[in-house]
């Protein structure tokens, strides 16, 4: 029995990478998200610094904020801004301050181009009034 | 010669797998503490501690779920039954294997019980 040569094994390989490659490529094209990753940012106990007054805590709240860069490199609307996060999670409890602050950022990069967002998440509290 | 295509070749694919294998550690973040420490608590030591959170990303380029610091947290606070953290890093460790990338978050840290001064 005659066994086959080496190069044919050799071309079958290649022919069935070329093809998972392919159908990977298409999957992505269907799909338009070419990348997307989330990155760890950070933790801060307090946005503000803590006043030596009493406060009461409104709840966790979450705050993000976006950003798209056309064709990945011309930017479309204003930078990220974490600070914008933070206000915006603030207000939407109607606190004063946020503490137990973590936030991340995740990275998504479309055929169109890039989206970034800054995310957020902390307990809100507010101040009580002096007496 | 058989014999010297039999080592050599798996000894080059070990070799090959190898160069696409890597770890890479970065800082990610420092505070002083994960909850705000004010004159108004007390705040008992518990050692040091750490937690990790993993997630993996296909040919690196997509990643399922997030490496969730949070979670890596709770995790550290938990193994030493307190309720925040002092002196508080965290790192992110990045490691690829052949096709697929996992990042893990770990967070550093000393463990504390933290209430308010009566």
């Amino acid at each position: 029995m005659m066994r086959k040569p080496n190069c044919v094994h050799t071309l079958h390989f290649y022919r069935g990478g070329l093809i998972l490659f392919f159908l990977l490529a298409m999957a992505v094209l269907q799909t338009g998200c070419l990348m997307k990753y989330t990155h760890p940012g950070g933790i801060m106990p307090s946005y503000h610094p803590m006043e030596d007054r009493a406060y009461e805590e409104t709840g966790w709240s979450t705050g993000e904020t976006s950003s798209f860069h056309l064709l990945w490199v011309l930017p479309v609307t204003p930078e990220l801004s974490l600070d914008r996060a933070v206000k915006e999670a603030i207000h939407a409890k109607g606190g004063d301050n946020m503490t137990d602050i973590r936030w991340w950022y995740a990275t998504q990069h479309w055929i169109v181009g890039t989206v970034c967002v800054v995310h957020v998440k902390g307990r809100v509290i507010r101040y009580r009034a002096e007496d | 010669m058989n014999t010297v295509k039999k080592i050599f070749f798996p000894l080059s694919v070990c070799v090959l797998l190898s160069f696409t294998m890597s770890c890479i550690t970065t800082p990610v973040c420092f505070a002083p503490s994960s909850t705000p420490v004010t004159s108004k608590t007390v705040v008992q030591k518990l050692g040091k501690t750490e937690g990790s959170d993993s997630t993996w990303s296909f040919l690196g380029l997509w990643m399922w779920g997030r490496p969730d610091i949070e979670e890596a947290m709770k995790e550290a606070i938990q193994k030493k039954g307190g309720n925040a953290l002092v002196d508080v890093r965290c790192y992110r460790t990045y490691r690829w294997f052949v096709f697929v990338g996992v990042t893990t978050v770990n967070v550093e840290g000393e463990a504390v019980r933290v209430t308010e001064r009566p």
